[in-house]
C-alpha cells in the first residue's frame, strides 16, 4: 500500500520525467521505500521529513475502496479560513521557567501607561517592572536567603537551569544577576513565537483578519517534543503557594459589575444581538429534522433562553442544566415520559423509552423541544447518557438544541451517535461569563473554597458544645503538628486519652457520640489502619485549619 | 419564564409545558402543526424547497430499494430455504452473515428494508434486536420473543381470521413473561398442534428469524449464551439467525469460541461497499438534470472529501446534500425559480418586483446585460414583463445548457473511462468536479486524454461510442421542449435579445446524428495500412542488409521515422472522430459560472455550509481566546500578534495567553502575579496583591479556564494545576 502510494503520488513528476527523456528514465522515477523505522524520522531533513509525513498521513486517511486506487487528498475540507493547526496543538516544547515573566514584561512594556522610553533598553525596562516584583523577596527574607543558595547552585551548573526540567524550582521573581539571560531567552523565545507582523490598521472586519495570516496549513507532531515534555517527572515551577495572599476572605458576589470594561460590554452586547437574527434559521433547520449544537466561548445560556421565550412560547420545551452536578439520565427521562406524556414510569430499556416517546408525542401532535446547556456536562460524559440523548434526538419530534464548551466535547460522539444527532453546528461566541455553569465547580483556587470551606466550618463549630468544640480543638491541633507528607491521623485511642485529660469526656461511648455528629457533618473522617485502629483526619488543608484557629483564639 | 426560572441548586431538568396537555389531542394536533410551519409557508421559497426535496427524497428511496434488491433477495431466499429444510443436524442453527462495511449509520435503512422483505415474503415473525435493548441476556430473550410473538399479530390480521380468538391474550403480553419456554408453547399452538387445515399448512414452513444488526457491539458473552440457548430449542422452532458484521467474518469467529461456533449454519452475504453506493447516488440523484438545484464544485469537493475522509455514510452524504439545499432556498424567494421545468412559468409570474428587483442583482446578469442594446437595456430594467419573458427564456436557456452539460459529462467519462493513467477521473463524480470548476477542454490533462483516445482500437473505440449513443438516446428522452411565456407581451423586442446559439434537445440530437455517423465510418473503416506510396528505401534493403553494418540499420531505422506513417482508414476516421469530439465537448462543457443566471440553480456558498456541516469547536475557541477582536470588534484590543498580551483583553483570554506560556504544572499563585502585573503594571506590588478586585476577576478567568477543559487540579503539588493542553 506505501510503495503504491509513493509511485502514484509522483506520477506527474513521472510522466514530466519521461517526456523530456523518453524511456530510459524509467527505473529512475521509482522511489524507493524508505525504511518505516522510528530513528529515520528524526533524521531526515526538515523538508524530507515534511514529505513523509504527509505521505504517511495521507496514507492512513485513505479509504479502502477498490474502484479509486489512487490516493487523494480532501480537496475542500481544509480551506485558508481554518484556524491554524499549529496554533492550537503543537507542542511548545521547552517552557522555560522565564516563560510567563517575560510574556508579563512584554505586554507592559507595550501598554501605554509606564512610558520610560520608547526605545526598548532592557536594562531601564527591568528596573521599571522589577521594582514592585521584587518587593515580594524583600518582605520574606525566607526567599531571599534561598534565592542565594539557588543562585548558588546555579552557578555551579549555569546551563542545565536554563530549562524547564532542571531540577532547580527557581522562583517567579528573578535577580538582579539573572538579567542578561533573561532578556537574551526572551530574544529567543520569541523567535520561537513565529512573530506574524500583522498591522492592525483600525477596525478589522469580522473574518477578514484571518485572511491576513500568512498560513501554512500542514503542521506536524515532531515525537521527540512529546518525550522532552513528559521526560521530566519533576515539577519545576516555583514554591509559591497561594498562602502568600492575605485576603483569603472573599465574598464572591462582588464580581458582577467589575469584570467588564463598558466597550467590551458593548460589544458583547452586540454580538449576542447578532444572534437573535439566526433564531427563524435556527427553527427552519430544526423543522427539516436537523439538530443544533452551539460552540464558543462564554455561556450560550442567555442566547437559548432568548430563543426559547421568543420562539418556542407554543410548544413543550424542557431545558436540562448539563452541568449541573446531580443530574441524572433518568431525570430527563422522567420528565418527558412522567412529567410531560403522563405515564406512570419510565420503562427500563432504550429502546422501549423511545419508542413509547415517538408513538406518544406522533399521537398527540406535538413537537418538543429539548433545550441542554453543556450537553458535555460531567454528567453526560458517559457513554450511556449519550447513547440515549442521541436516541431521542433522533425522534422527528424531538428537536434538540445543545451547547458544549468543553474543548474536548466533540469526543463524545462516535459516527453512529453522531448520525442519530444530525447535528448542525453553530459558532456562537458570546463572551458572557459562565455564572451559571461554573457555580457548582469547586474552583481550583483553594482560597475561594477555602473561603466557603471556612464559613460553613466556623457556623458549624459554633453550634456545637463547648466540650465537643474542645473534642474538635484537640483534633485540629493534633493534626497541626503531626501533619507532614502522609499523615495518619489521630488515633480513636489517643484522642481518647487526651480527652480525658482535658476532662472533655468521661467515657469512650461519649466521645463516638460527639463523633458521630462530627462524622455526620464531615467535619471529621474516619479511617481505618491496618491494624484495625480508627484513625480520625480533618479534611481541609492546612492552612485553613491554622487560620480557623487563629480566628477562633482571637 | 425568565433566567432564573431554570437555576436551581436542585433540579437540573425544567419543564415547559406550554399549554402542553396529554388530552387535550385533536385540538393540539392542529394546532402544533400550523404554529410549526405557518413561520415559512407562506414563503415562495419554502414551497419550491419542500417539494423538490420530496422529488429527491422518492427519488433515493427508490434507488435504494434497487440498490438494496439483489443482495437482500438473495438473504431473503437463503432464508427461505433454510425455513424449508429444518435443519438437519442436531442443534445447529441456520444463519446468515451480512457483511455491511464500516459506515454503519446505513446499516439501519439497510436492515429495516431486509425487515420489510422478510416480513413480505417468508415469515411475519421477525424480531431485530439492538445493542442497546440487550444488555444482559435476559434482556435479549425478551425483546426477541416479545417481537417473534407481536409478528402474531400483523400475520393474524392480513391471513387468518380463524384465529381471532388467539389474539386477545397476545396483545397484553408482557416482557417479563416472554421466555423461550412460552415461545415454544406458543409456536407449537399456533403451527404444529392445531388441527393440519388447509390454511394451516401454508403456516408450517414459516420460520422465525432473529436479527442483530450490530454484532460487533454486542457483548460477546450474550450472544454465546444466546447461541447455545437457541440451539437447544432449534429441533423444534425453526429458528433463523441474522448477524450484522461490520467488519469482517473473522470477528464472528473471534469472539465465539468453537463450541459455540459449531452450533451455526454460516452463509455470508457481502453488501456493496458504501463508495459504490455514494457514486451511485451521486450520479443517479444529484448529477442529473432533472433536479433543478446542483451544486458548485466546491461545494460538491467538501461534501465528497467529508465523506471519503470523515465519515464514509452515505446517510450522512444526503443530509448534508439536504443542507445545502436548505441553505440554498432559505429566506431567498428568487431560488423559488429553482424548480423543474414545467413549473417555470408559473414561479416567474409569481415573483413580485422586488423579487425581481433582486435578480437584475445578480453578478451574472451583468455580462448578459452588456451584450445587450441600449434600448433593451432599459427595457429590461424598466419593464418588469419584459424582464419577466427574458428571465424566462434565459433559465430555459439555462436548463438546456445543464442538459447538455451533464450529457456531455456522461460522454467524457464514458470516453475517458478505461484509458490508462486517467488524469480527468474515473467517475462521474470526479469529472463533474473538474468540469465545474474550469473549462475542462482547455486543460492538460483533457488534452493527454484524448490523444490518448487517438490510440485506441478499433473494436475499443466502437464499443465506446456505442456506449456514448446510449447516454445520448436517454438524456434525449428526458429532454422536454420550451414552451413560450403564457402571458408573453410580444410587442416587446425580444427577439433583440442575443441568445447563445443552442444547446439541450438540439445539441443532443445532432451528437447522436454524428456519433451515429461515425460509429457506421468506424465500424465500416479498413484498419489495415494503404500501400505507402513513397517507400524510397525499399531497393537499397537488399544490399544493406549485411551482418556487421550496424550504422547503416540505425541509419535507416532513423529514416523510416522521418518517413511520414501513412494513416489507415481507420485511422483517419478516429483522428476526425477525436477532433470532432473536442470540438463538441468544448461547446457542452462550458463551466457553470459562465451562464447567466446560474446562482439560481447552483449552491455556491461554501464556505458558510462548511462551519455548520463539520463545525470547528476548537477553532473557535482559540481563536476567541487568542484574538477577541475577530468577535468582538473593540478597538481596544487589537494586538500586534495572536501571542501578544495587553490589559483591555477579558480576563479569561488574558488568563488563557498567559497559561499558555507554562509547561505542564502552573503555579497558581505564579499566575496570579503575572495576571495582576498585566492589569495594574504600575500598582504597587503589596496593593495589587491585596486587591480583592484582581483577586476576583483571576479566580473567574480560572474557572473558567476549568470549566472549557484546559486546566485541571493537581495533587502533585500544592496550589498547581495541570495543563491539558500541549
Amino acid at each position: 500500500m506505501a510503495s503504491g502510494g509513493f509511485r502514484i503520488r509522483f506520477t506527474p513528476q513521472a510522466s514530466a520525467n519521461n517526456g523530456e527523456t523518453e524511456s530510459p528514465s524509467r527505473r529512475t522515477t521509482r522511489i524507493r521505500t524508505k525504511p518505516k523505522k522510528y530513528g529515520d524520522f528524526l533524521d531526515l531533513s526538515p523538508t524530507k521529513q515534511r514529505s513523509y509525513k504527509e505521505i504517511l498521513s495521507s496514507d492512513e486517511e485513505e479509504p479502502e475502496n477498490n474502484e479509486e486506487s489512487h490516493l487523494q487528498k480532501p480537496t475542500a475540507l481544509f480551506t485558508e479560513d481554518d484556524v491554524e493547526g499549529q496554533d492550537m496543538f503543537k507542542f511548545k516544547s521547552r517552557h522555560t521557567k522565564h516563560d510567563l515573566q517575560n510574556k508579563v514584561l512584554a505586554a507592559i512594556s507595550n501598554s501605554p501607561k509606564p512610558i520610560d522610553s520608547p526605545m526598548k533598553t532592557p536594562r531601564k525596562l527591568h528596573s521599571a517592572t522589577n521594582s514592585p516584583l521584587f518587593k515580594v523577596t524583600e518582605a520574606t527574607p525566607r526567599q531571599v536567603k534561598e534565592i542565594i543558595k539557588k543562585r548558588i547552585i546555579h552557578e555551579v551548573e549555569s546551563d542545565s537551569a536554563e530549562s524547564d526540567f532542571s531540577g532547580s524550582s527557581t522562583e517567579f521573581v528573578p535577580d538582579g544577576s539573572e538579567n542578561e539571560t533573561d532578556i537574551s531567552s526572551s530574544a529567543a523565545s520569541s523567535d520561537e513565537e513565529e512573530e506574524q507582523p500583522k498591522k492592525a490598521v483600525g477596525r478589522v472586519v469580522r473574518g477578514q483578519d484571518n485572511k491576513s495570516k500568512v498560513k501554512d496549513s500542514e503542521y506536524f507532531l515532531t515525537p521527540d517534543s512529546y518525550f522532552m515534555m513528559n521526560s521530566s517527572k519533576k515539577i519545576t515551577t516555583s514554591d509559591h503557594t497561594l498562602a502568600r495572599l492575605k485576603n483569603l476572605d472573599l465574598h464572591e458576589n462582588e464580581l458582577a459589575e467589575i469584570l467588564i470594561s463598558a466597550e467590551h460590554k458593548n460589544s458583547i452586547n452586540e454580538l449576542n444581538q447578532t444572534y437573535t437574527e439566526l433564531f427563524n434559521k435556527w427553527l427552519f433547520v430544526l423543522s427539516e429534522n436537523f439538530n443544533i449544537v452551539l460552540y464558543g466561548i462564554g455561556s450560550k445560556r442567555s442566547v437559548l433562553q432568548q430563543f426559547q421565550k421568543q420562539k418556542l412560547k407554543d410548544f413543550p420545551c424542557i431545558v436540562v442544566n448539563g452541568f449541573f452536578p446531580s443530574l441524572t439520565i433518568k431525570s430527563i427521562l422522567e420528565t418527558i415520559v412522567v412529567d410531560l406524556l403522563e405515564n406512570s414510569n419510565v420503562p427500563s430499556n432504550l429502546g422501549d423509552i423511545v419508542n413509547l416517546i415517538d408513538t406518544q408525542l406522533t399521537e398527540n401532535g406535538v413537537d418538543l423541544f429539548l433545550i441542554i446547556h453543556n450537553i458535555d456536562g460531567t454528567m453526560l460524559r458517559n457513554a450511556k447518557a449519550q447513547s440515549t440523548l442521541a436516541s431521542l434526538s433522533q425522534i422527528k419530534k424531538v428537536h434538540t438544541i445543545a451547547t458544549i464548551d468543553h474543548i474536548n466535547a466533540p469526543l463524545l460522539w462516535d459516527h453512529t451517535k453522531l448520525s442519530k444527532f444530525k447535528f448542525t453546528w453553530w459558532d456562537v461566541t458570546t463572551f458572557v461569563p459562565y455564572v451559571e455553569e461554573t457555580s457548582f465547580e469547586n474552583s481550583l483556587m483553594t482560597h475561594r473554597s477555602g473561603a466557603l470551606q471556612l464559613s460553613s466550618l466556623k457556623s458549624v463549630f459554633q453550634s456545637l458544645t463547648t466540650n465537643a468544640k474542645g473534642i474538635f480543638k484537640v483534633i485540629i491541633e493534633y493534626q497541626l503538628e503531626n501533619q507532614k507528607q502522609h499523615y495518619q491521623g489521630l488515633p480513636f485511642k489517643d484522642l481518647y486519652s487526651k480527652c480525658r485529660e482535658q476532662f472533655l469526656v468521661s467515657s469512650d461511648l461519649a466521645l463516638r457520640a460527639q463523633l458521630t455528629e462530627f462524622l455526620d457533618h464531615k467535619l471529621v473522617k474516619m479511617k481505618r489502619s491496618y491494624d484495625g485502629t480508627e484513625n480520625l483526619v480533618i479534611p481541609i488543608d492546612k492552612v485553613l485549619l491554622q487560620q480557623f484557629l487563629e480566628q477562633q483564639d482571637s | 419564564m425568565d433566567m432564573e426560572s431554570t437555576v436551581s441548586v436542585s433540579k437540573g431538568v425544567f419543564l415547559f409545558p406550554n399549554g402542553f396537555k396529554k388530552g387535550k389531542t385533536i385540538n393540539k394536533k392542529k394546532k402544533g402543526h400550523l404554529l410549526f410551519e405557518k413561520m415559512f409557508k407562506k414563503d415562495l421559497w419554502y414551497e419550491t424547497y419542500k417539494s423538490n426535496w420530496e422529488v429527491i427524497e422518492n427519488e433515493l428511496l427508490e434507488l435504494h430499494n434497487k440498490t438494496y434488491s439483489l443482495l437482500l433477495n438473495d438473504v431473503v431466499n437463503h432464508i427461505k430455504q433454510c425455513g424449508n429444510e429444518m435443519s438437519t443436524l442436531e442443534g445447529v442453527i441456520p444463519s446468515v452473515t451480512l457483511l455491511t462495511g464500516v459506515s454503519q449509520p446505513d446499516h439501519v435503512s439497510q436492515f429495516k428494508s431486509l425487515v420489510t422483505i422478510i416480513r413480505k415474503e417468508v415469515t411475519p415473525h421477525i424480531a431485530l434486536v439492538n445493542s442497546q435493548d440487550a444488555v444482559t441476556i435476559k434482556h435479549l430473550v425478551e425483546n426477541a420473543v416479545w417481537q417473534l410473538m407481536q409478528g402474531n399479530e400483523i400475520m393474524d390480521t392480513t391471513f387468518n381470521e380463524d384465529m381471532e380468538e388467539n389474539k386477545s391474550p397476545t396483545k397484553k403480553l408482557k416482557k417479563n413473561q416472554c421466555t423461550m419456554k412460552m415461545l415454544k408453547s406458543w409456536y407449537h399452538n399456533n403451527y404444529l398442534s392445531s388441527s393440519p387445515t388447509k390454511k394451516k399448512a401454508l403456516h408450517l414452513n414459516r420460520p422465525l428469524v432473529i436479527i442483530i444488526p450490530d454484532f460487533e457491539s454486542f457483548n460477546c458473552n450474550v450472544l454465546q449464551d444466546f447461541v447455545m440457548i437457541i440451539s437447544s430449542y432449534v429441533s423444534t422452532i425453526p429458528i433463523v439467525l441474522v448477524f450484522g458484521v461490520a467488519t469482517s467474518v473473522s470477528a464472528l469467529h473471534k469472539s465465539f469460541p468453537y463450541n459455540v461456533s459449531s452450533k451455526l449454519l454460516i452463509k455470508v452475504f457481502h453488501s456493496h461497499s458504501s463508495p459504490v453506493y455514494m457514486n451511485q447516488v451521486l450520479e443517479d440523484i444529484f448529477l442529473t438534470p432533472s433536479t433543478p438545484f446542483h451544486l458548485s464544485g466546491k461545494a460538491f469537493e467538501l461534501l465528497t472529501d467529508v465523506f471519503l475522509f470523515y465519515d464514509f455514510s452515505v446517510t450522512g452524504l444526503i443530509q448534508s446534500i439536504k443542507y445545502c439545499m436548505m441553505e440554498h432556498f432559505y429566506g431567498d424567494n428568487i431560488k423559488s425559480l429553482c424548480c423543474s421545468r414545467d413549473k417555470l412559468e408559473e414561479a416567474v409570474m409569481d415573483l413580485s418586483s422586488d423579487d425581481l428587483e433582486n435578480i437584475r442583482q445578480l453578478m451574472s446578469f451583468r455580462p448578459f446585460l452588456e451584450q445587450q442594446d441600449c434600448r433593451t437595456k432599459i427595457s429590461l430594467f424598466k419593464d418588469d414583463n419584459f424582464f419577466r419573458e427574458a428571465l424566462y427564456k434565459k433559465l430555459n436557456k439555462l436548463h438546456d445548457y445543464l442538459h447538455s452539460f451533464y450529457m456531455c459529462v456522461r460522454l467524457l467519462n464514458i470516453m475517458v473511462k478505461d484509458l490508462p493513467k486517467n488524469m480527468v477521473g474515473r467517475s462521474v463524480r470526479e469529472i463533474y468536479t473538474k468540469c465545474v470548476v474550469e473549462s475542462i477542454t482547455e486543460t492538460i490533462a483533457f488534452k493527454d486524454c484524448m490523444q490518448l483516445l487517438k490510440f485506441q482500437s478499433q473494436m475499443k473505440l466502437v464499443e465506446t461510442i456505442k456506449n456514448g449513443l446510449k447516454i445520448v438516446n436517454s438524456y434525449l428522452q428526458a429532454a422536454s421542449p420550451v414552451k413560450p411565456l403564457r402571458s408573453s407581451p410580444t410587442k416587446n423586442n425580444l427577439n433583440s435579445i442575443v441568445l447563445s446559439d443552442d444547446l439541450g434537445e438540439n445539441f443532443a440530437k445532432t451528437l447522436r446524428v454524428h456519433l451515429l455517423t461515425f460509429l457506421r465510418q468506424i465500424e465500416n473503416a479498413n484498419p489495415e495500412y494503404t500501400v505507402s506510396s513513397n517507400s524510397l528505401p525499399a531497393t537499397e534493403d537488399n544490399n544493406e542488409n549485411t551482418p556487421g553494418s550496424r550504422y547503416k540499420l540505425k541509419e535507416k531505422l532513423l529514416k523510416a521515422t522521418r518517413v511520414d506513417r501513412v494513416q489507415s482508414e481507420f485511422e483517419m476516421v478516429r483522428s476526425r472522430f477525436v477532433s470532432y469530439l473536442e470540438e463538441t465537448l468544448s461547446k457542452g462543457l462550458q463551466p457553470p459560472h459562465t451562464q447567466t443566471f446560474h446562482e439560481i440553480l447552483c449552491f455556491k456558498d461554501v464556505a458558510n455550509v462548511k462551519k455548520h456541516i463539520v463545525g470547528s469547536p476548537r477553532g473557535a475557541v482559540h481563536t476567541a481566546l487568542s484574538n477577541p477582536v475577530h468577535y468582538l470588534q473593540c478597538s481596544c484590543c487589537q494586538l500586534p500578534s495572536s501571542d501578544s498580551v495587553i490589559d483591555t483583553l477579558p480576563d479569561v483570554c488574558l488568563a488563557y495567553k498567559l497559561h499558555r506560556e507554562c509547561g505542564k504544572h502552573i503555579n497558581l499563585y505564579d499566575w496570579l502575579q503575572a495576571f495582576a502585573a498585566v492589569i495594574c503594571p504600575d500598582e504597587d506590588d503589596e496593593h495589587r496583591h491585596q486587591d480583592p478586585n484582581i483577586q476576583l476577576r483571576f479566580t473567574r478567568a480560572v474557572a473558567e479556564l476549568q470549566f472549557l477543559g484546559f486546566i485541571k487540579s493537581s495533587k502533585r503539588k500544592t496550589d498547581h494545576v495541570m495543563r491539558l493542553t500541549w
